[in-house]
């Protein structure tokens, strides 16, 4: 076991957006060198590497270290969905930490697919014919061949479940467009009002299309090293002060709570989430109330109110209730998606968020910067999470 | 005594084309299939506590153990959540079209299409018939429909439960 604090100690973002004309080669490339050139590492100081969206959409592991002429020892990358972006950073997290390498790079590079998920032609279409069911319970027999149908669902037996009024649910959505206002990288640049959000047209009721994410490919790249080494360099470290993974089993679900009963063995069991008691707090000895911005996985609206009440921000089935009249914006109680998040910034498979909370932390978030920013985290419907900090402890 | 499980109605396909491509059951799926072409529900009923689950797992979701047998299981269900696709993804199902998760009487939630006059207007606690659906190919699925008149029946009040958790 290796001693000391991990930190993120480069970040490079190369936009968002569909790259028509670049390789993914090449967006994958220009995130890395902005992360070193952000800090100061060499290329070869990197010895781990920790990729998310593998093929079809990105570069598998082995495509990044032959293209980007990296020599690595260590090299692991998940199942290509967005949900795995924070396992990516604890899995180096955890390999600096046992000592096993010295500088991990985290990459997430891709590109959209041409043909929209849902579709035949799509190059995930063939996951929601799994023996288990779609990753976000597709049920193609029924026309249910994309995630919205899993998101939609739960969405209604949650305001069902809690009586909540779903005129309630566009706050989050106009939140984050605010806040995408104020970021140039935001693919959602026009002001959205609430009745434009009422408007709009239904995807799957009762989701309307500010509901849902903004299809985007990505190139972001984080550094990570342990504290000795990130103290010396150009950027304030920022610690990773604890992490937990993603929960999974007969009631878990990507887009609802346990036991909401889509995509969940039972329904309507009492769920009582861990909230202020998930381990991850205690790891890194803070509560709810000491986060000053969250990070959380929007490929629709809902997951906002879910990771709100699974984390102990708010009581279940208050979610709605207590984002309105501002609650979420950047100079709210609590900034939730301070970059427009995968609503407004793009579907960046939780990067565009990481990075914020990084820049944030920094002090580097221009207009959008929340005043005295020391703790980020970083939360999801289905559990996971990390916590960061200007303070390794 | 558990209620005595009644003959599942056949409903043919009504969409365009024939979307057999769009399931490919596992071997474990199978049984449940060949049982919706005969007009049975079965389930993978646990030997152990005697829930029946869905999706067809190994193992129960419930009390973990690995013992099953398949269990003709009643047709009722509840209505606990809908959506209205406003989208053509695949052409089988043109928009709008209305895809249901529905508490089965027997145990466990599965999501289906939503067919019938009830369709129009579905409420949550609908009662609903599950149906063996036929598409062309010859292959059943299971589908939903709701006669819409557990609300004129229940006006006000919440629909029946009995017949739950065999």
């Amino acid at each position: 076991m290796s001693a000391g604090a991990v930190a993120v100690a480069g970040c490079g973002v190369a936009g968002y957006g569909r790259f028509l004309d670049e390789s993914v080669a090449s967006i994958a490339s220009r995130a890395v060198t902005a992360a070193l050139d952000d800090c100061g590492l060499e290329r070869s100081d990197i010895d781990g590497l920790f990729v998310h969206i593998g093929n079809p959409r990105g570069l598998d592991y082995d495509e990044v270290a032959k293209l980007l002429g990296l020599q690595i020892t260590l090299a692991a990358q998940p199942w290509s969905h967005g949900r795995f972006g924070a396992t990516v950073i604890g899995n180096a997290w955890m390999a600096l930490k046992l000592g096993l390498v010295d500088c991990a790079l985290c990459l997430a590079a891709w590109k959209p697919a041409a043909a929209r998920g849902g579709t035949r032609e799509s190059s995930i279409f063939d996951e929601t014919l799994r023996e288990g069911g779609g990753p976000h319970a597709e049920a193609p027999h029924a026309g249910a061949v994309a995630p919205v149908f899993g998101a939609a669902l739960a969405t209604r037996a949650y305001f069902d479940r809690y009586a909540v009024d779903p005129e309630k649910l566009g706050a989050v959505a106009l939140s984050q467009r605010r806040s995408a206002l104020r970021n140039p990288l935001a693919l959602m640049h026009k002001e959205m009002t609430a009745a434009d959000y009422a408007a709009a047209r239904p995807i799957v009721e009762p989701l309307r299309l500010f509901d849902c994410s903004v299809p985007s490919g990505a190139g972001v790249a984080l550094l990570l090293t342990r504290e000795d080494r990130a103290r010396g360099l150009r950027q304030a470290p920022i610690f990773i002060r604890g992490f937990q993974g993603i929960h999974a089993g007969p009631d878990e679900f990507i887009f609802g709570q346990p036991n909401l009963g889509v995509g969940t063995a039972s329904a309507g069991q009492a769920y009582v989430p861990l909230g202020p008691d998930e381990p991850v707090y205690r790891q890194a000895g803070i509560a709810p109330s000491d986060v000053d911005l969250l990070g959380c996985y929007d490929g629709f609206s809902p997951q906002v109110l879910w990771t709100l009440e699974r984390f102990g921000f708010c009581d279940v089935g208050e979610g709605a209730e207590w984002v309105q009249d501002g609650r979420i914006d950047i100079e709210g109680a609590l900034p939730v998606n301070t970059s427009g998040g995968q609503l407004s910034e793009g579907h960046t498979n939780g990067w565009g968020a990481t990075a914020e909370i990084v820049a944030q932390l920094r002090g580097q978030a221009g207009e959008r910067q929340v005043a005295a920013a020391a703790v980020g985290q970083w939360a999801t419907t289905l559990g996971d999470s990390i916590i960061y900090a200007t303070s390794p402890n | 005594m558990p209620p005595v499980p009644t003959e599942l109605p056949t409903v043919d396909w009504a969409g365009p084309g024939d979307p057999q491509y769009l399931l490919r059951p596992s071997p474990d799926a199978e049984p449940f299939h060949a049982a919706l072409a005969d007009n049975r529900l079965i389930l993978r009923t646990c030997a152990s506590c005697s829930r029946a689950r869905y999706p067809h797992a190994p193992v129960c979701p419930y009390c973990g153990s690995p013992e099953y047998v398949w269990q003709e299981v009643v047709t009722g269900a509840r209505l606990l959540t809908w959506g209205r696709c406003h989208l053509g993804l695949v052409p089988e199902f043109p928009p709008p079209y209305l895809v249901a998760c529905a508490l089965l009487d027997a145990g466990p939630p599965m999501i289906g299409a939503l067919l019938g006059p009830g369709a129009a207007e579905p409420r949550p606690g609908d009662r609903l018939t599950v149906v063996a659906q036929r598409w062309p190919s010859g292959v059943h699925v299971a589908a939903f429909v709701d006669e819409g008149t557990s609300r004129r029946t229940n006006a006000g009040s919440t629909p029946s439960m009995s017949g739950a958790n065999t």
